[in-house]
């Protein structure tokens, strides 16, 4: 059943969708991750043009964070000063992001920066998990007993920082311009790669940011929420490539693959879990990298200059 | 889609012309190939053409589609007359950045190669034959045939004409014909002229059809010069819900980038409250 979506200009079987909505949605189900660093490329693969994959991913990934946040809420799993700081860093970032991406597409020039900057993302990101999973499963298997994990050194340089702020949540009194620029940075990320940054914030809240594991889950969904949201805003704003229709139907994919992953997920060691999804991370990071290193089998590219 | 189908009649009504040409003599048929012989008087010879559907709505089950070109050369030719019939369909004419990838440090970049002013958004042309052995060149420049000839302005990036131009206009036809949307097939598998007089040639419309006003010119060669062109108008545009969706995306882009926040929120929400029931 062919289905035509308005914005990406493209017709697509409707079950190719919902399968593809579907696939991610499972393994964000099963890893516990959003899934937009794999919703974009292989939107990107499929043929979608690389704006409207970044925009309607972004908007797909508010909607994969709702249920989410909202169980974190009631949980108490949220620093909302903390997330409102996040969300504000964020908002700056993806004004950025957005700028820059409508720039990008007027030079002709945003399919090469969204494939290379995924290629750096996924190449590195796919290899420390893979490291990290591949000690953690040598370790299981007793061949060295390295202690669980370093204490967390404290950087002289992060309580240098003016701006000192009590986080009462997450029992923390350091400065705003820490968590300010996670934001940023994160919302610079959803902007130009339509992802919700779960992957760079969750590390820095750890490591960087020093809050408890208890809220950082909670923190980052209702960060991503509103940063997605902003981003799918001014995406659609800027260079109206957000398709609404894609975005829905992949979300019907996405919603019953999450639940089937969460499932999946239980009866499967986490380790062996974070190496695979390694594993295909990098994998998606190759083909992104092959495709810019191929000689191109469309040379010459159109674009048309609205009236 | 749903499209406004044109019922063949006028191909139907034109069936009956040959006998109608009696009305010069009796024994139409044979009288035709007299008259051609004797006295070729190209003023005289018309077209009367048709297309299956002047509207081609890109709905949400759109894939692609095909037209049908059809009619009549009036008076009838003889059966080996040399007469030939170009369809060209044009698309709406834009002006596009044309780029191509050049590989800088292992990787494909693109670099703005020109221009392009008066561009078509879409090209096909069937004729009966290759354009070169139905007119000379200089008529096919002076008519604007073929995809080499027609009248696009090609500047560089800063606005001076590109000495690129040749080359720019191959780039960009290939890039068009990736999509499907330029073609060009000669010979009688493309276009064929029935018994002299009934012509038809299907043009095949890919799934990635530009929207805009397109126009269909057939023009009718006799020994190489043009006898008759006629025009048909035709609008390509997107229709139900997809328009609703592109036109408020593209007129009202904030509200629609709310409205689409709005949905994602409320689809979300819905998809968790359903699960956690269960």
């Amino acid at each position: 059943m062919p289905l035509y979506f308005p914005i990406a200009e493209l017709s697509f079987n409707v079950f190719v969708i919902i399968g593809l909505g579907a696939l991610v949605g499972f393994l964000s189900g099963m890893f516990g991750v959003g899934g937009g660093f794999l919703m974009t490329p292989l939107l990107i693969f499929l043929g979608v043009p690389p704006p409207v994959a970044v925009a309607t991913g972004a908007n797909l990934i508010t909607a994969s964070s709702v249920s989410g946040a909202l169980a974190h809420f009631q949980r108490g799993g949220v620093d909302l000063k903390m997330g409102w700081i996040l969300i504000a860093g964020g908002a700056v970032g993806s004004f950025l992001g957005a700028g820059i991406f409508g720039l990008l597409k007027r030079l002709g020039q945003l399919d090469l920066a969204v494939s290379l900057i995924y290629v750096v993302f996924l190449g590195g990101i796919g290899t420390l998990m893979l490291v990290e999973s591949l000690g953690a499963l040598r370790r299981r298997h007793g061949d060295t007993a390295q202690p669980a994990r370093r204490r967390r050194r404290h950087v002289g340089w992060r309580h240098a920082l003016p701006f000192k702020t009590r986080f009462r949540k997450s029992r923390l009194y350091i400065s705003a311009l820490l968590p300010l620029g996670v934001g940023m940075l994160v919302g610079f990320l959803a902007a130009i790669m339509g992802v919700g940054g779960g992957f760079i914030m969750i590390p820095a809240m750890i490591y960087l940011l020093g809050m408890p594991t208890n809220v950082v889950v909670g923190t980052s969904l209702f960060q991503i929420i509103f940063v997605t949201a902003i981003t799918t805003v001014l995406h659609a704003f800027h260079t109206q490539s957000v398709d609404i229709l894609l975005s829905l139907v992949l979300l019907v994919g996405a919603v019953v693959g999450a639940q089937w992953g969460a499932r999946v997920a239980t009866r499967l060691q986490g380790a062996e879990l974070r190496a695979l999804l390694a594993l295909l991370v990098i994998a998606v990071g190759l083909k992104m990298a092959w495709g810019l290193t191929m000689s191109p089998s469309a040379p010459w590219q159109i674009d048309w200059v609205l009236p | 889609m749903r499209i406004r189908h044109r019922p063949p009649l006028l191909a139907l009504a034109l069936l009956a012309l040959p006998p109608c040409t009696s009305l010069a003599g009796p024994g139409g048929a044979i009288e035709a190939t007299t008259t051609a012989a004797t006295t070729p008087s190209p003023r005289t010879r018309r077209i009367v053409p048709d297309v299956s559907r002047d509207l081609v709505e890109l709905r949400y089950d759109f894939t692609g589609t095909e037209l049908l070109i059809f009619g009549a050369v009036n008076p009838p030719a003889a059966p080996h007359a040399p007469i030939d019939l170009v369809v060209a369909i044009e698309g709406p004419r834009r002006t596009a950045l044309l780029r191509r990838k050049q590989k800088v440090a292992g990787i494909w970049i693109n670099r703005l190669v020109a221009r392009l002013e008066d561009a078509p958004a879409f090209y096909a042309l069937s004729a009966t034959r290759p354009l070169a052995d139905i007119a000379p060149a200089e008529v096919r420049e002076r008519l604007e045939i073929g995809a080499g000839r027609l009248p696009i302005a090609v500047r560089r990036p800063d606005g001076t004409k590109s000495p690129l131009a040749p080359e720019a206009r191959a780039g960009f036809f290939a890039a068009l014909a990736m999509n499907g949307l330029y073609r060009t097939e000669t010979g009688p598998q493309a276009l064929r002229i029935k018994d002299g007089t009934l012509f038809r040639t299907r043009i095949a419309l890919p799934s990635k059809l530009p929207e805009g006003d397109y126009r269909a010119r057939v023009l009718l060669f006799e020994k190489g010069r043009p006898v008759a062109e006629r025009t048909l108008a035709l609008k390509v545009r997107k229709a139900g819900f997809e328009r609703a969706i592109f036109h408020f995306a593209h007129r009202l882009p904030l509200a629609y980038g709310i409205v689409a926040v709005a949905l994602a929120l409320l689809a979300g929400w819905g998809a968790g409250r359903i699960f956690r029931r269960r």
